[in-house]
């Protein structure tokens, strides 16, 4: 059953002066009958070890597609899949999957947003979680089911070792989810990708489970993708953050910096729609308008000028490029940037000629009822 | 957190909705275990109000929801609405309340019928409520039962008849080797007869007995038992003229006599039936009307909707749909199950506002059951936080915010993922563990396993609803002072514009 490794755990030469990860102008499409869907769409990254990466973006912006053209988890027909991915120096955007088997698991691995349906339902746990083990690191049963026992003690999991015999239909899905991160780590990966882990979850085990991923991440030393579409998720927990619209790279920067001083009005529209619980009740959200793009005909000019409350006649001729800002790092695709004398011209011109987009924003909140107490001076 | 106790429920005031002393337990297998999926809650809503109902899975939050609906019953309980004890009421009854509750469920993509066109699933509460509003009058119920039984035994009866004297007259002549005896009905009367048999006398019956509509099957029994008379006429004064006034003969005048006289008595209920259907015709015009109102009030195109298929919408799109549906019976109490648990922030502050639009324009009132507190809060005018099938604490929402009293509330308040990266969650009050089986749950209350203020006391006395502010009340032996509010959050940069 078990096949050649065909380079083990050490197989790669770290490069000390290498990063860990660098895409450089990663595009993914899916060649369909309508045309190609252009779901990853030029986007270039550098993550260093030990850190975390925030990728952040609605439904279809290509964020669950990205972290999976980077580990090569894509089907092999019908799809083009160019750029460069360097992981540790090398790379492996060319690499077979034959190739890769030595790369997942012992080198980067991936949590999956629904525990129930990533873990095998008729396997029991123990042997889902030694099968990387034995097979990356040439454990005998023995060892391999010691180390799953020590795993799932460090995941926080209760009574492990009965655990270990059991069905993932006898887990919650907080303790599920646990054991996906259990076999994640298994085999020691220098990168951890979390696709949604937590968007399954109740909001008690999603702190739990983010709580655990980040003291999971600091003990080994690793660095982490974490994909999410919730700014709240990514906010304290991350060193970076990618927003990701229609495909593309919106706005990336360090994490205190996007939220300080952001530039793109998708990074703050995102942030608006999010209901905040020190608002009264009953504020108007801030919704975004529209749909996210058709990947297939992209709007011309920038893709987020259809919905964009700043949105000019530039912005739906010219595709903005990748614009540097002053603090080192910060990156963002935008003609008339949040909170610059242009942004700010471009917004009272558009609430001026009604753009519906941009006169929502000025809608008095709807705050009908009244607040039986008023709220303490400490908040 | 035991939360028993009726002291959160409002005396003065209409309310619409109460809810008392709600149980509701389902059975594990043949254990004689029971699951303990809503103990002893009370909560009421007034019309025009949301209520949040607040709590993390398995808190019996979806359970309690669904028993005020009546679906399934509570164990025990009672749910009063505008007046009337739901629980008592059974069948018709019941059924007759339906259309003022709606429901719109967590899954917008599962919730949607994925066969059918997003015009007939909108349309469909009216189908089924056009013949609760319009009904056929008592006569054509009867009659329509007794026809439909009629056609059905004549049906049998004359191809009994039919096969018997077949098989007579064939082995007759098979016995005389004479195949002149067959019997030789002129073409076009057995064409006809067997076109009008087939079509009248098979499928007439089949038709009345499947289709669900009650005047098509008036209308279906009508015609199978019109074809039946003229067949047995038919054959009757074809037998007579072969063979005179024999056996076979008064067998088939009996039945051509019965099945006129029959066809006489639907031929006199025919006009009420024309009614029926002209009524029927405007009915189904106003249905498209309604069907394209509502499509229109939750930003749906109704041109461009109607004839397409749920997975041509994104989920947000569905849950619109799902909205409309909820809405086109023109309902008071909408009893929303995580409507936005499934959909990305974006889309959520989009059908969140479009719940509240909602509200204000069809004067509805709201119980909205969601796990994230930040999303209640935003909609509700009163929350109330569960826990393992009791409510916890019940106030305000900007109170609960302000001054969680319940411990349990200060957890769910900390867990929620803030957007500011230099906010830090308060740890103390960030819960471990997980909710505890709702097969054997904790003696006296019910959180105290996880609770971080948990004494002796809590393990033996079951704590009662009590009252410490004005609409807030909190069940709780050792609620959380005003003086120890958990540390405000930073506020955010550029939180809101104003």
């Amino acid at each position: 059953m078990r096949r050649k490794v065909i380079s083990g755990p050490s197989g790669f030469q770290a490069d000390p002066n290498a990063h860990l990860l660098k895409v450089v102008d990663l595009k993914t499409h899916y060649l369909t009958g309508r045309g190609p869907v252009r779901a990853v769409d030029g986007v270039s990254l550098t993550l260093d070890r030990g850190k975390t990466l925030g990728v952040v973006g609605e439904s279809g912006s290509g964020k669950t597609q990205l972290s999976r053209s980077i580990m090569g988890l894509l089907p092999t027909k019908n799809i083009v899949r160019a750029g460069q991915i360097f992981y540790e120096g090398h790379d492996i955007i060319s690499y077979t999957p034959d190739q890769m088997r030595s790369v997942w698991g012992s080198e980067m691995s991936m949590v999956f947003q629904d525990p129930m349906t990533s873990l095998n339902p008729v396997i029991k746990i123990g042997r889902q979680i030694t099968e990387s083990l034995q097979f990356h690191l040439d454990m005998d049963k023995g060892e391999a089911s010691e180390t799953a026992l020590a795993l799932l003690t460090s995941v926080g999991i209760p009574e492990p070792a009965q655990r270990l015999g059991e069905y993932p239909h006898q887990l919650s899905g907080g303790m599920r989810q646990r054991v996906t991160i259990a076999i994640a780590l298994a085999c020691g990966p220098k990168l951890l990708f979390a696709d949604e882990p937590t968007t399954a979850l109740d909001v008690t085990v999603q702190a739990q489970i983010l709580n655990l991923l980040q003291a999971q991440q600091k003990e080994r030393h690793m660095a982490m993708i974490l994909v999410t579409h919730d700014l709240g998720v990514v906010a304290g927990r991350t060193d970076e953050i990618a927003v990701m619209y229609g495909g593309k790279v919106a706005e990336q920067a360090p994490t205190p910096v996007l939220f300080s001083h952001m530039k793109h009005p998708y990074t703050e529209a995102l942030l608006n729609s999010i209901p905040k619980i020190e608002q009264r009740s009953h504020t108007r959200l801030e919704a975004i308008g529209g749909r996210p793009p058709d990947l297939v005909h992209p709007p011309a000019g920038c893709n987020f000028s259809p919905r964009c409350p700043y949105a000019q006649d530039k912005c739906r001729t010219e595709d903005p490029p990748l614009i540097e800002a002053e603090t080192p790092g910060h990156v963002y695709r935008c003609w008339y940037p949040v909170d610059s004398p242009e942004g700010r011209d471009a917004l009272a011109r558009n609430i001026a000629a009604g753009v519906p987009n941009a006169v929502q924003l000025t809608e008095t909140p709807l705050v009908d009822a009244p607040v039986a107490t008023p709220a303490p001076s400490s908040l | 957190m035991a939360g028993s106790g009726t002291a959160h429920l409002r005396t003065t005031g209409e309310t619409l909705l109460r809810a008392e002393n709600l149980v509701v337990e389902f059975p594990v297998g043949r254990t004689g275990l029971k699951v303990h999926a809503v103990s002893d809650v009370s909560i009421d809503v007034r019309e025009g109000e949301t209520l949040g109902l607040v709590g993390e899975s398995g808190c019996g939050k979806s359970t309690t929801g669904r028993a005020l609906m009546q679906l399934p019953s509570p164990t025990s309980g009672d749910v009063i609405y505008g007046g009337t004890d739901l629980t008592e009421l059974s069948g018709p009854d019941l059924r007759r309340v339906r259309p003022e509750m709606q429901m719109i469920f967590q899954d917008p993509i599962s919730s949607l019928n994925p066969r059918r066109r997003v015009g007939r699933i909108v349309a469909e509460p009216l189908r089924i409520w056009a013949s609760e509003h319009h009904p056929p009058s008592a006569t054509v119920r009867i009659a329509m039962r007794a026809l439909t039984g009629a056609a059905v035994i004549q049906a049998g009866f004359f191809g009994l008849l039919a096969i018997f004297w077949l098989i007579n007259t064939g082995l007759k002549s098979l016995m005389a080797w004479d195949f002149t005896l067959l019997p030789d009905f002129d073409n076009w009367l057995r064409a006809s007869s067997a076109l009008i048999v087939l079509g009248a006398v098979v499928f007439g019956p089949l038709l009345a007995a499947l289709s669900p509509n009650i005047r098509d099957r008036v209308s279906a029994a009508r015609l199978a038992l019109i074809g039946v008379a003229i067949v047995s006429w038919l054959v009757f004064l074809r037998a007579l003229a072969n063979d005179g006034f024999n056996n076979a003969g008064t067998l088939s005048f009996a039945a051509a006599a019965a099945a006129t006289a029959i066809a006489l008595v639907m031929v006199w209920l025919l006009p009420s039936s024309i009614a029926d259907f002209k009524q029927m015709v405007d009915v189904r015009a106003e249905h498209d009307r309604k069907v394209i109102e509502v499509l229109e009030a939750v930003g749906i195109d109704p041109e461009a909707a109607v004839n397409r298929r749920p997975h041509e919408f994104s989920g947000g799109q569905c849950q619109r749909i799902c909205i409309a549906r909820a809405l086109v019976l023109d309902p008071k109490l909408i009893i929303c199950d995580e409507p936005v648990s499934a959909l990305d922030v974006s889309v959520q502050a989009q059908i969140l506002n479009l719940l509240e639009d909602m509200k204000q324009r069809y004067g509805l009132t709201l119980v909205f059951i969601a796990h994230d507190l930040a999303v209640v809060k935003n909609v509700s005018d009163r929350v109330a936080v569960m826990y393992l099938g009791k409510l916890c604490e019940v106030a305000p929402p900007d109170d609960l915010y302000a001054k969680p009293a319940h411990p349990y509330t200060a957890a769910l308040l900390s867990s929620i993922p803030v957007p500011d990266p230099t906010y830090r969650p308060d740890e103390s009050t960030t819960l471990a563990g997980e909710i505890p089986s709702p097969v054997a749950p904790p003696s006296g209350c019910r959180f105290r396993t996880r609770c971080p203020k948990a004494e002796d006391m809590c393990a033996q006395v079951e704590p009662k609803m009590r009252q410490i502010g004005l609409g807030h009340h909190v069940a709780c032996h050792f609620p959380i002072e005003l003086t120890e509010t958990r540390p405000s959050s930073a506020s955010l940069a550029k939180s809101s514009r104003s």
